[in-house]
């Protein structure tokens, strides 16, 4: 058993790119070949007519509602939080595209000029058949390699579990952390070693899972950058107006002096400058703290 | 202590670090060089009345801080106890100049306290300092003031009489 990855020539061509797993070897490729049946001709009109409405396309049903509405919401989620929308299309795990569509087609067809997005034909309890489509605003800033291993990834997340929801969901988190960290990479700001970029992802994934559903590290940026972006003005008032005072106080403070009231004074004991005899202080013994000296009086006034 | 003497325009440190001499005292070494000392780098508009001088003998491991007279409705004993009480430390691990930095830098803070006290309210100061020739003979008032409540109850006990 072995695994390869083909990506498509045209793709690169057409500024499109499909990366295909192909997790079978040519025997037991032919074989899976035999098997598959062609998607019903009475769903390709809800499949493939028009730009789907939602982020989750799935007319024959294959999740249960439950599922359906986790997914959905956790896709739209994803594109709350990323400029890339991310488009899947659940297909059953044997059966396979009509002939003659692409990703590459249904991009061109409806999804030129807007948005970034990806597009995912899902096979249900097959990850591994998974394909994956970039749009050209996409195929242009991130590398081939670097979607491969988009898919890899991805798909080696939803090997890991059994069911085949939770494959669904495993699959989905790691192509959205991959598709965060290919946003990263277009705008410049993309870690460059590929440790860093691992352990971030770790760290997202586990964000996500704590949290079904609810906000991440970024998600919580957002929502603080949406609460002050309103309030900038009068942040920046207070802000700069707090610097100016304590800036004033330290300055004033640099440039106090401080003078005594001069008055007149009788010399005594005969000193003509200083009469104050002050305190003295040893430190000849650690075991003589400065609070046994404190009173201090001569020999012959203490007591034996 | 440059900066000592920016923030304190009157006034001046000093440090002194070595023997006694002939004087075996700490107190009466310090109260001697303040009076008789003359201080090379001191401004002459600053005399030993506007000093403080503190005093380090690390041969018999005693130190001791004595003021002139300009600072004497300030400063009070205990509070130069209080700034080498700062320096005990240091100086125990042989760290004479951070137990001076100490000494110093807490010392600053009690003339800061003391020059803003003696700016709102001077009198209370100068009472501490009154001169003897003005205050007068103290026994002479005292007994002008017997004299006089005895003259009062004497006359009050007449007029009851009557």
């Amino acid at each position: 058993m072995w695994m390869a990855w083909v990506l498509s020539g045209s793709a690169l061509a057409q500024e499109q790119t499909q990366v295909q797993a192909v997790a079978e070897n040519e025997a037991s490729a032919g074989e899976l070949a035999d098997g598959l049946t062609e998607i019903e001709a009475t769903f390709h009109a809800a499949y493939f007519s028009a730009k789907p409405e939602k982020f989750l396309v799935d007319p024959q049903g294959l999740l249960s509602a439950a599922d359906y509405r986790e997914r959905l919401g956790f896709l739209d989620y994803h594109a709350s939080d990323s400029t890339v929308d991310l488009f899947v299309y659940i297909i059953g795990g044997r059966q396979r595209l009509p002939l003659g569509l692409s990703g590459e087609g249904l991009l061109d067809q409806f999804f030129k000029g807007g948005r970034p997005t990806v597009l995912v034909f899902y096979y249900l309890g097959a990850p591994k058949r998974a394909t994956v489509h970039f749009s050209a605003a996409l195929a242009e800033g991130v590398s081939v390699a670097e979607r491969r291993r988009a898919l890899e990834s991805s798909v080696m997340q939803g090997l890991e579990r059994a069911q085949a929801f939770e494959q669904l969901e495993k699959f989905l988190i790691q192509m959205s952390i991959r598709i965060y960290w290919m946003e990263r990479l277009i705008a410049g700001e993309a870690a460059e070693s590929d440790g860093e970029v691992e352990a971030a992802e770790d760290t997202k994934a586990a964000e996500e899972l704590a949290v079904p559903g609810g906000a991440s590290g970024e998600d919580r940026f957002q929502k603080i950058r949406l609460w002050v972006e309103p309030h900038a003005f009068p942040l920046a008032w207070f802000g700069g107006g707090s610097l100016l005072v304590l800036l004033m106080i330290r300055v004033r403070r640099a440039r106090a002096r401080y003078r005594f009231p001069e008055f007149e004074i009788e010399p005594r004991l005969g000193g003509d400058h200083a009469a104050g005899v002050g305190a003295v202080i040893s430190f000849a013994n650690a075991g003589l703290p400065p609070a046994s000296q404190r009173d201090q009086v001569p020999e012959y006034m203490r007591r034996a | 202590m440059a900066r000592f003497a920016r923030i304190f325009p009157q006034i001046f440190v000093a440090v002194y670090t070595g023997g006694l001499g002939e004087i075996g005292h700490m107190r009466q070494f310090g109260f001697w060089l303040l009076n008789r000392a003359a201080f090379e780098d001191v401004p002459m508009d600053k005399p030993n009345e506007a000093g403080i001088l503190l005093s380090i003998d690390p041969e018999n491991k005693a130190a001791g801080m004595v003021f002139g007279y300009l600072l004497d409705p300030y400063l009070e004993e205990a509070d130069t106890f209080e700034c080498l009480s700062r320096a005990h430390a240091y100086w125990l691990e042989g760290r004479y100049a951070d137990g001076i930095l100490k000494c110093l830098l807490h010392l600053e803070g009690i003339l800061c306290k003391r020059s803003r006290q003696a700016r709102r309210d001077p009198e209370f100061f100068e009472k501490k300092v009154v001169p003897l020739s003005r205050v007068g003979d103290r026994v002479e008032r005292l007994r002008v003031g017997h004299r006089s409540v005895a003259e009062v109850v004497e006359s009050e006990r007449e007029e009851a009489e009557r």
